[in-house]
């Protein structure tokens, strides 16, 4: 199912949360919309599904005009940051309520619920409180529960803020999967650019209700088209060069003895399976990272002289 | 659950308790258990070793019969209230409709009104010479009764269900009714399978306390029942018209037992698990796709209720601009010139009252609250239980409690030892007003504080004496201010209740102390409407005034902040 959204518009308490607003979503594919809190990606969520009111624009799925559309005829499902689990509900009536609620036969419900059991390696807890469960397990619910009504349209919002990090990168390679089998179109709000490029066919960066640039992952974090961008995407190194200042990501600042500049080095953090530096340069400081395995010879000193080579012509982006 | 409960109470329990505190501790024990705890056994011992004229059976089945009456018309109004209650507290928080914002301000209008006024709307309406009843109608018969009683409680009692489960529905987390209809769901299927099972804790203590005021309520029955009366009524007239103590103490034994085992329920429904947010927008969710014969259906329920609101205030107005109802329709002011002939003392009383009781209530709440947030021992369970009691005790019976226990010597302990002793009798002072009510309303206090610092960081006390504060100190510079807000609710509430009540005091008043409000009950008994219409409005003008002022000092206050700290004119908007 496409998803086209037309000069939307929306404005709440007198503060305009979205300005302008067109975007299309096609069939099948997982969309990010990405962007710092209060940038109305939230909101325009909210909007698809119906839970907000369209004030101004049009709302498509497929040709279909559902801009005044209430949420329940719109066919979609949500999955919540809170995963909205009904807490007097068994794990197994949390996933048949909306089948029950479009009036589904009895058996037709136990199949497709243990089915998605199944799916969500959940099997043989239908009859727990979703209390019992721990948060993986509730989002797990949560994301069958929205799957299991076969929605034309899946919408996330923050789905993985609540749970830790090791969770988070195992649960969103998990909903990217589903998705994909499913070729539900969906569109999956967040606020950590990681997360949206590692699961997103393309991303929405959005700031101040604006849409800022659409791409693929790739194109948003090496060829982000504004300062904003190149800043949300990830650490932006600006170097002074002839014809104007350009971009370098941190893993495109490659030390090494006989690199052509020359920084000092303010400090060091080992990430584990990289390190990260920070280099005085042209009176300001560049990031740069580096793989840290044991037989690493360039040794480098806190307060010491570092030589690197700066890899390819960088990112041109406007003055911010 | 439970037990990260616990642990964190061993963590962040830093200061072991000092002779000092505890002893305080224990004062404030006994202080309450004696006045708000033993009143009620009180009445059970009078009654219990009784010397009245009568045989004992004799005064159990008078009792068991106005028992009786009391919960045919209860156990229905609870019924039909708690649904119209319900059914306003939806149709005013989910659906949006043009009037509804007045709606809401109309249904907090009872709070502003002694709860029996409503039936100086009634006689103006169905009474010998009501505009209904004689001049509609032609009818000469008095419609006193039952039905009078039932239909006047269902009307003050939905308004007081309407101000607490509505509380419910505002702070209920909306976000598994959005779920709900992303999931496909039609708004009936989802206030049927979320909404409604997610409020039952709210719809269930909100018809635990309709029972309870319509069981405690005498003034309605007294007014406009006629022949009909109830075990609160009764026991009224058994003290003030038979001068019976001994059997009013019997019948209010028998009153208390629905009551407790009414009040007990409530507690365990208020430990019921509850789906509240933190942060819910007032009007986050809106029934958009209702089936309009729903929508229209219940608006208009609302609005038929709101005109019974507007009849029932309106006609106070009336009747107290109009000369003799039923007789003389012209227009007049002779009865406020009536009520200020009658000297104002009555209303200086009241104010005196309410506002003395207003803080000494609430702070001795709040500060019991915040010694058993601290304590959190068996002794602070008992504390809070003894605190909260006589809010289950209808006021007349609490009333005849003090009555039965401070009459005697020695703040009642005469009765028993040092019977030549000094003789130190509350009762008769103008002092056991102010004690009665202070314990009838500490439990406002109490529940304020108690749920503001369930929420509160418990590491924020820590904090402070891990930055080098004393205990002291730390109470006056940080938890005193965090509990300011509890205050202010408990302040106003009780205010509020203290200038409205009858029940608790009426026994205990003296002729230099009488307050409006016991004013007003005996104008309207002896049926002089205008003059009781122009009291209740002049109390209710006064009440307003009241609390007008006080909220613009407060809002002044902040200004005062604001400009101090010179951020005023700036409109700080969180995004």
């Amino acid at each position: 199912m496409d998803i086209t959204c037309k000069n939307i518009n929306y404005s709440y308490e007198g503060v305009q949360a979205i300005k302008d607003l067109s975007l299309e979503i096609q069939s099948g594919e997982l969309v990010a919309l990405l962007g710092p809190s209060g940038c109305g990606k939230t909101t325009l969520l909210r909007i698809i599904a119906g839970l907000l009111p369209m004030q101004e624009g049009y709302l498509y799925y497929g040709d279909q005009d559902i801009s005044k559309w209430p949420p329940q005829k719109r066919n979609t499902a949500m999955v919540f940051q809170s995963y909205a689990l009904f807490p007097h509900l068994s794990v197994g009536e949390n996933i048949a309520y909306g089948l029950k609620a479009k009036g589904y036969k009895k058996d037709e419900i136990g199949s497709l619920v243990a089915s998605y059991l199944e799916k969500v390696e959940l099997k043989g807890l239908g009859h727990r409180m979703v209390q019992e469960l721990s948060g993986g397990q509730q989002q797990r619910v949560a994301l069958a529960r929205s799957m299991v009504l076969k929605p034309d349209v899946l919408l996330f919002d923050e789905p993985l803020s609540n749970l830790d990090e090791k969770l988070r990168v195992q649960m969103r390679r998990e909903i990217r999967r589903l998705q994909k089998e499913s070729g539900i179109t969906s569109v999956y709000v967040t606020h950590d650019q990681e997360e949206a490029m590692a699961i997103a066919d393309r991303i929405v960066v959005m700031h101040e209700g604006y849409i800022q640039q659409i791409g693929r992952p790739k194109e948003v974090y090496h060829e982000p088209v504004n300062g904003f961008v190149s800043n949300f995407m990830g650490v932006s190194n600006i170097i002074r060069a002839q014809g104007g200042n350009k971009v370098y990501r941190p893993e495109s600042i490659q030390l090494s003895p006989k690199g052509a500049h020359r920084g000092r080095v303010n400090w060091v953090e080992h990430l584990g399976s990289i390190e990260q530096i920070g280099i005085s340069y042209q009176n300001s400081e560049v990031i740069a990272h580096r793989f840290s395995h044991r037989l690493e010879t360039y040794k480098i000193e806190l307060g010491g002289f570092v030589q690197f080579d700066l890899l390819g012509d960088g990112i041109q982006v406007g003055v911010d | 659950m439970d037990q990260t409960r616990r642990k964190q109470i061993n963590l962040f329990k830093i200061e072991e308790s000092t002779p000092m505190s505890t002893l305080f501790y224990h004062f404030l024990l006994i202080i309450t258990l004696y006045g708000a705890f033993v009143p009620i056994v009180s009445v059970i011992f009078y009654g219990l070793g009784h010397d009245g004229n009568q045989p004992f059976t004799y005064y159990l089945v008078h009792a068991l019969e106005y028992l009786g009456h009391s919960l045919r018309l209860s156990l229905p109004v609870t019924l039909v209230a708690t649904i119209i209650a319900t059914i306003l507290s939806l149709t005013l928080w989910r659906i949006d409709f043009r009037g509804r914002k007045f709606s809401r301000m109309m249904a907090l209008a009872p709070l502003l009104n002694p709860p029996f006024v409503g039936s100086i709307s009634f006689i103006m309406l169905f009474g010998k010479r009501g505009l209904i009843s004689h001049e509609l109608l032609g009818l000469t018969v008095s419609p006193f009764g039952y039905w009078g009683v039932f239909v006047m409680q269902i009307i003050g009692l939905s308004t007081l269900g309407y101000l607490f489960i509505s509380n419910g529905v505002r702070q209920m987390q909306t976000i598994y009714e959005e779920a709900a209809r992303t999931s496909g769901a039609s708004e009936l299927y989802i206030l049927k399978t979320v909404t409604l099972p997610l409020l039952k804790p709210e719809i269930l203590a909100g018809s635990l306390l309709i029972f309870l005021t319509s069981m405690a309520d005498f003034g309605t029955p007294l007014i406009i029942g006629g022949p009909f009366q109830t075990l609160s009524s009764d026991l009224y007239i058994q003290i003030t018209g038979l001068y019976d103590m001994t059997g009013a103490s019997i019948s209010g034994m028998i009153l208390l037992i629905p009551c407790l085992l009414a009040f007990v329920a409530q507690q365990k429904v208020m430990k019921m698990r509850r789906y509240f947010g933190k942060d819910i927008q007032h009007n986050a969710l809106i029934y958009s796709s209702l089936h309009p014969i729903v929508r229209y259906g219940v608006i208009f329920f609302c609005f038929i209720f709101q005109g019974i609101l507007i009849l029932k205030y309106g006609f106070i107005v009336i009747g107290a601009f109009t000369r003799n109802w039923g007789h003389d329709y012209s227009l007049t002011l002779q009865h406020f010139v009536a009520v200020s002939n009658r000297e104002w003392t009555p209303f200086l009383n009241s104010l005196k009252l309410a506002l003395g009781v207003g803080v000494m209530s609430s702070l001795m709440g709040i500060l019991l609250a915040y010694i058993i947030h601290n304590r959190r021992d068996h002794r602070g369970q008992l504390l809070e239980m003894i605190g909260t009691l006589p809010a289950a005790v209808p006021g007349i019976l609490f009333g005849i409690g003090y009555l039965v226990t401070f009459k005697y010597p020695l703040f009642g302990i005469g009765r028993f030892y040092f019977e030549g002793g000094p003789n130190m009798v509350l009762l008769g002072t103008g002092l056991i007003i102010y004690v009665i009510c202070i314990f009838r309303y500490l439990n406002v206090g109490l529940r304020a504080g108690l749920s503001l610092l369930a929420h509160q960081d418990p590491n924020v006390e820590s904090a402070a004496y891990t930055l080098g504060a004393s205990r002291l100190r730390t109470i006056r510079t940080v938890s005193l201010p965090l509990l300011q807000p509890a205050f202010r609710i408990a302040f106003v509430k009780n205010f509020t209740s203290t200038m409205t009540t009858l029940g608790a005091i009426i026994f205990l008043l003296l002729p230099k102390n009488k307050v409006a409000v016991q004013q007003i009950f005996q104008i309207i008994t002896s049926s002089e409407i205008g003059v009781a219409a122009a009291m209740s409005l002049s109390l209710s003008f006064l009440m307003g005034l009241v609390l007008l002022f006080l909220f613009s000092l407060l809002a002044w206050r902040n200004y005062y902040k604001q400009l101090r700290r010179g951020t005023h004119g700036h409109n700080l908007q969180k995004y």
